[in-house]
C-alpha cells in the first residue's frame, strides 16, 4: 500500500504521558488532510504504547503505528531513528512531522540524512499548497519568517515547536486502525551507553514552569539571592539573562532566550533584564509578561504587559513582604 | 587525539546590555564572529587537546570573507585551518552544507572526534551535526554541556542537557558531538598565542580540489529551498506601567492567581 | 563629530590624530595593508579618552578598536621604542615611570607602616599616586582617619591592568595581572575598595567581571567615598578661599564611569564655587593622561597646554583635579599665575588633617 496520501506524526511517550505536541501536530495534520482523502498515521515511540491508542484516535489519528516493543522506553534517537529508516525507506509518506524537542530536533536530521529528504526545523506555521507541505519558520532570533519547500525529498519533514498549533478536542468516538511495522531490536551501533540520569525539579525544569522569575546580569550575587528566596517561597522557578549567566550568576540550564530555553509560562517577571532580541524570543509565548527595570528606555518594557521603573533593590523585597503576607 | 570543530560565521548581535552602574550601552557596529555554540566547541576541543595531546583542525564553509572565523578559531587554539569556499557550494541548506563537509572531513580525517555548536545564531536548525554523523557513519551526542575522559580508552563521558534533566553517556570514538553556547569560561589569548596564531595558514578547498557532483553541492544538492523571507511582527506588546507599590501587588496577585489554577488542574 | 573633540587632534593639527583617521587606518590593515610602524604610532598616539565615543552618530566606539589595533602592533613586533620602554617598566615593575617594584613597596610602607590585614575598606593607592604624587595618598589617607574609617592599604599592590591593558591591550597577560590584585583584595576581607585613580576603578568595575575576576568588594571612586563621608558628618571640612576656580573633570570619571556630581558637591561643602570651562561634565577635555605622558611628553605638553588654554580664557586661577594623573600631567605645565590642586589635598586642608 503506497503512503504517499500519509501524514505521519511522531508522537513521544515520557513518564507515562503522552507529550501534548504530538497530539497538536495529529491535530493539524488532520485538519491539512481534511477533503483531501488522506490519512494521519500517528508513531507511538516509548513503552506500553498500546494504551494511548485511544487518545491518539480521538486526536483525529487514522493509523496507530506502536514502535516499540511491549516493555521498551524510548529508544534513543539514533535508534529511533534507524528503525523509522527501514520502516519508511522503500516506500515514504508525504510529510512526517516531529515536535522540536531535544529530542525530536536530534531524530529528526539523523531521520532525514538516512532518508535523503529535507527537513525544516522549528515550523511555528505549516500548509499545503499544490501539493506540496509549505513550512513556516522563524530566523535569525525570529525576526524574520522563512518559508520552506521540500520539491523533491519525501517524506517532507518538518519538527514542529510545542505550542505552535493547538491542542485538538478530542472526540471519544473516533476510532482507527492499528498497524504493526516489523521492529527491529537489533541495534547496529551500540556506542552509546547511558551513565545516569539527573531530572530536575519541577521548579528547575523552565520548560513547564508556570511562573517564572528571571533576573539579569545587574542583580549580581545579592540580587539573585534574594530572587531564590522568593522563588523558594513562592514555589516559582528561577531564570536568568545570558549575561547573568555569564557572570557565572546562574547556571547555564536557567538561561532564558534565543541560546538558552525558550518559555512559556502563564506569568514571566524580567528583573533587572534590559530585553535583547534574544531575551525576546525566549519570552514571546509567555502569557503575562512584567518588567522591572530601573531605566525606562529599556527595550524590555517593548515585550512586556506591565512595566515597574525600578531597581530590584526596591522591588524584590517589597514583593517578598506581599507574598509573605498572602500566606 | 584528532579533532575537528566545524564552525561557522555568523552575523554579531551581541547582547546589549545596560549595565545599572555605569549606564554604559555598548553598541558595536554589525560585525560579523564566530557562531557562539562553536565557539564552546573549540574551547571544549582545546581543553580535551591539553589532556589527550593531539591536533585540533577548524573547517569552515562559507564565503571567503568567512576566514576571519579561522582566526579566530588559530586564536582559540585549532592547529590546522580549512576555508572551505565555491560559488557551487554556495545557497546550500544543512543537507548540503553537511554532505560537502563530511567530504571535507573523510578527505582529511580520519577524524577521532568531530564538535560542532548545537545550533547557530542565524538558521538555528541544529541540522548539521546530526547530518555529518549519519554520512560519516559514526554516532552523534547532540546538546551537551559537558564532555570528559572516560576510564574506558577509546571512549568519552558526556553530559547532556534536556528540557527535563542532565544526563550522563559514555560515548565510542569516532563521533560527532554538539555543544550548548556559554558553558566554558574564555580566557583571553596571550601575546604568544596570539603570535602562534598569526602564522597559522589557512588551506582552501574549492571544488577543485574535492571534485564533487554539482547536483550534490550548493542548492542544486538542497532538498529543502526557502521560497520566501519576510520580516516578522515582532512580539511587541502593549506596555502598561505602574507604580512600585502597584506593580508588587499585580505581581503578588498573578503569582497567586497561576498557583490556584495550578492547584485546581 | 570626533575630530571636533578629541583633544590630541584639535592640539597637534594632524590628521592621523583623530579617530576616523585611525579608523580607516585599521580598515586598511584588515584589508591587507601592512600594519607597519607608522600604524602602530599613531594608534598610540591616543589618550583613550572617550570623547570621540561620547560623540560619534555611529555608536562605534574607537578605544576599543584602537587598544585592539595596540594589541596587533605587540604581535607584530611594530611597536614605536618609545612606547616599548614603557611597556617593559609596565611588565617588569608594575607601573608605567619606571620606578622599581620594591621601591613602590617602600612608599607605600611607610604611607602606612601599620596597615591592618584586614579592614571594611580597601584604598587602592595606585601608581600615578605612588610614583608622581603621593602627597595626595597621604591626604586620602589623613581624611580616613578623621572620619574614622576602618580602612587598609595593601604594601604590594600589583597594577590593575588598566596601564598594562591600554598599552598591549586585554590579554592574557593583563588578566593575569588583574586576577593577582583581586586575590590580594579579596584576602581582605574588605566590603569596599577605593582606588585614588578612576583608571583603577573603571578598570575594576567594567572590566574585571568581563576579565572573569571575581573582585568581591564594591568599587566605589575615591569622589563618591569622600562625599559620602561629607554627607554623613564624618567629614567636616571648613571653608577654603580661593580666586577663580574650575573643576577639571577626569576622564574615566566623567564619561566611563557616569560620575559628575560628587567632585563639586565636596567643592561645595567647602564653600568653593566652580566657574565651569567650556568643556566640562562628561565633555570634558582629557588632560593627556600619565601614559601618554611616559612615551610621548610632547604631545602631552600641547593637550596639558590646550585644557590651560580653557582655563586661562576665563580668568581662571586655580584648576581643581580628581585624579593623580590630571594632577601631575597638568602641574608640569602650568602656567605663569595660576595652579592647579588636587581635591583630597583641599579636602585634608579644610578637615584640618
Amino acid at each position: 500500500m503506497s503512503r504517499e496520501k500519509e501524514i505521519w506524526v511522531l508522537c513521544e511517550i515520557r513518564g507515562n504521558e503522552l507529550l501534548e505536541v504530538g497530539l497538536e501536530l495529529i491535530g493539524k495534520a488532520a485538519s491539512m488532510s481534511h477533503g483531501r482523502e488522506w490519512s494521519v498515521c500517528a508513531v507511538l515511540l516509548g513503552h506500553d504504547s498500546a494504551l494511548y491508542a485511544e487518545k491518539v484516535f480521538a486526536a483525529g489519528a487514522d493509523v496507530v503505528i506502536p514502535m516499540c516493543c511491549e516493555k521498551e522506553a524510548m529508544p534513543p534517537e539514533y535508534i529511533a531513528a534507524e528503525r523509522l529508516y527501514q520502516i519508511l525507506k522503500d516506500n515514504r509518506p508525504f510529510a512526517l512531522l516531529i515536535g522540536a524537542g531535544v529530542y525530536g530536533r536530534t531524530l529528526a536530521p539523523l531521520l532525514a540524512a538516512l532518508l535523503k529528504t529535507g527537513l525544516t526545523a522549528d515550523c511555528t506555521e505549516l500548509s499545503i499548497e499544490n501539493d506540496l507541505l509549505v513550512q513556516t519558520r522563524p530566523a535569525f532570533g525570529g525576526t524574520l519568517m522563512a518559508e520552506v519547500i521540500c520539491p523533491e525529498g519525501r517524506p517532507q519533514m518538518a519538527s514542529v515547536r510545542p505550542g505552535a498549533f493547538p491542542l485538538p478536542t478530542l472526540k471519544r468516538e473516533r476510532h482507527g486502525t492499528v498497524r504493526q511495522e516489523p521492529c527491529s531490536s537489533e541495534i547496529s551501533r551500540s556506542g552509546i551507553q547511558i551513565l545516569g540520569k539527573k531530572a530536575f525539579s519541577s521548579k528547575e525544569s523552565l520548560l513547564k514552569a508556570d511562573i517564572i522569575l528571571a533576573g539579569g546580569a545587574g542583580l549580581g550575587k545579592e540580587g539573585f539571592k534574594k530572587l531564590r528566596e522568593i522563588g523558594d517561597k513562592a514555589n516559582c522557578s528561577i531564570g536568568a539573562s545570558r549575561s547573568a549567566v555569564n557572570l557565572g550568576l546562574a547556571p547555564y540550564s536557567a538561561q532564558i532566550g534565543q541560546t538558552g530555553v525558550i518559555v512559556r509560562p502563564k506569568f514571566y517577571i524580567a528583573i533587572g533584564i534590559s530585553g535583547s532580541v534574544q531575551h525576546l524570543v525566549g519570552i514571546r509565548n509567555a502569557g503575562a509578561v512584567m518588567a522591572v527595570n530601573p531605566d525606562p528606555r529599556a527595550p524590555i518594557f517593548r515585550y512586556a504587559d506591565i512595566g515597574v521603573v525600578s531597581g530590584w533593590k526596591e522591588f524584590l523585597p517589597k514583593l517578598e513582604d506581599a507574598l509573605s503576607s498572602l500566606y | 587525539m584528532e579533532i575537528a570543530v566545524c564552525v561557522k560565521q555568523v552575523i554579531d548581535t551581541k547582547e546589549i546590555t545596560l549595565d545599572e552602574n555605569n549606564n554604559i550601552i555598548r553598541r558595536d557596529g554589525m560585525s560579523m564572529s564566530v557562531n557562539p555554540a562553536d565557539r564552546t566547541a573549540l574551547s571544549m576541543a582545546t581543553r580535551l587537546k591539553r589532556q589527550f595531546g593531539g591536533r585540533i583542525t577548524a573547517v569552515t564553509m562559507g564565503t571567503p570573507g568567512s576566514v576571519s572565523v579561522l582566526h579566530e578559531a588559530a586564536l582559540m587554539g585549532a592547529n590546522v585551518l580549512y576555508l572551505v569556499t565555491d560559488p557551487a557550494f554556495a545557497s546550500a541548506d544543512t543537507y548540503a552544507t553537511a554532505f560537502v563537509l563530511s567530504e571535507v572531513l573523510k578527505k582529511t580525517g580520519p577524524f577521532d572526534l568531530v564538535l560542532c555548536g548545537r545550533k547557530a545564531v542565524d538558521g538555528e536548525t541544529g541540522q548539521v551535526g546530526p547530518s555529518l554523523s549519519v554520512m560519516l557513519g559514526v554516532d552523534c551526542m547532540t546538546n551537551l554541556i559537558d564532555i570528559e575522559e572516560s576510564d574506558c580508552p577509546g571512549f568519552l563521558n558526556c553530559t547532556r542537557l534536556t528540557e527535563t534533566s542532565e544526563e550522563t553517556y559514555r560515548i565510542t570514538l569516532p563521533a560527532v558531538l554538539t555543544l550548548c553556547e556559554g558553558i566554558l569560561l574564555e580566557s583571553r589569548p596571550s601575546i604568544a598565542a596570539l603570535r602562534r596564531a598569526a602564522k597559522i595558514p589557512v588551506i582552501s578547498f574549492s571544488n577543485q580540489e574535492l571534485h564533487l557532483p554539482l547536483q550534490s553541492v550548493g542548492m542544486k544538492g538542497s532538498w529543502t529551498r526557502v521560497r520566501k523571507v519576510s520580516v516578522s511582527s515582532g512580539g511587541d506588546r502593549e506596555c502598561r506601567f505602574l507604580s512600585l507599590e502597584e506593580g508588587v501587588k499585580a505581581a503578588a496577585e498573578m503569582i497567586e492567581q497561576c498557583k490556584e489554577s495550578r492547584q485546581s488542574s | 563629530m570626533c575630530r571636533y573633540i578629541c583633544p590630541v587632534g584639535l592640539q597637534t593639527g594632524s590628521e592621523l590624530n583623530n579617530a576616523r583617521a585611525k579608523a580607516l587606518l585599521i580598515s586598511y590593515a584588515v584589508r591587507g595593508q601592512k600594519f607597519d610602524e607608522s600604524f602602530a604610532e599613531a594608534m598610540y598616539q591616543c589618550c583613550l579618552c572617550g570623547a570621540c565615543s561620547q560623540d560619534c552618530a555611529t555608536g562605534f566606539e574607537p578605544p576599543v578598536f584602537i587598544r585592539e589595533a595596540r594589541t596587533e602592533a605587540v604581535v607584530n613586533d611594530v611597536v614605536p621604542p618609545n612606547v616599548q620602554n614603557v611597556i617593559t617598566s609596565v611588565l617588569d615593575n608594575d607601573n608605567i615611570f619606571g620606578v622599581k617594584a620594591e621601591e613602590t613597596s617602600n612608599r607605600l610602607k611607610s604611607l602606612l607602616p601599620d596597615a591592618k590585614e584586614k579592614a571594611e575598606v580597601l584604598i587602592y593607592v595606585g601608581h600615578s599616586a605612588l610614583c608622581r604624587a603621593p602627597e595626595i595618598a597621604k591626604a586620602f589617607i589623613a581624611l580616613c582617619g578623621k572620619a574614622g574609617i576602618d580602612f587598609t592599604i595593601l604594601h604590594d599592590e600589583g597594577q590593575s591592568g588598566a596601564e598594562l591593558g591600554d598599552l598591549i591591550g586585554y590579554v592574557e597577560e593583563t588578566v593575569d595581572k588583574a586576577k593577582m590584585v583581586v586575590e590580594k583584595i579579596n584576602a581582605t576581607g574588605a566590603k569596599k575598595v577605593v582606588p585614588l585613580d578612576p583608571n583603577c576603578t573603571r578598570v575594576m568595575r567594567q572590566e574585571y567581571p568581563a576579565w572573569e575576576c571575581d573582585l568581591k568588594p564594591e568599587v566605589q571612586t575615591a569622589t563618591a567615598f569622600m562625599a559620602e563621608l561629607i554627607r554623613e558628618g564624618k567629614l567636616r571640612p571648613g571653608k577654603i578661599e580661593t580666586g577663580l576656580t574650575t573643576f577639571h573633570d577626569p576622564c574615566k570619571l566623567s564619561r566611563d564611569l557616569d560620575e559628575v556630581n560628587e567632585a563639586r558637591e565636596i567643592l561645595s561643602a567647602m564653600g568653593i564655587h566652580i566657574t565651569e570651562m567650556l568643556l566640562n561634565r562628561k565633555w570634558t577635555k582629557c588632560c593627556g593622561t600619565e601614559i601618554l605622558k611616559a612615551h610621548s611628553p610632547n604631545i602631552t605638553e600641547l593637550t596639558a597646554g590646550g585644557r590651560w588654554d580653557d582655563a586661562r580664557r576665563l580668568g581662571i586661577r586655580t584648576m581643581v583635579t580628581a585624579c593623580p594623573g590630571c594632577y601631575d600631567v597638568l602641574g608640569e605645565h602650568t602656567p605663569e599665575g595660576m595652579e592647579v590642586k588636587d581635591i583630597f589635598m583641599m579636602l585634608a586642608e579644610a578637615c584640618r588633617c
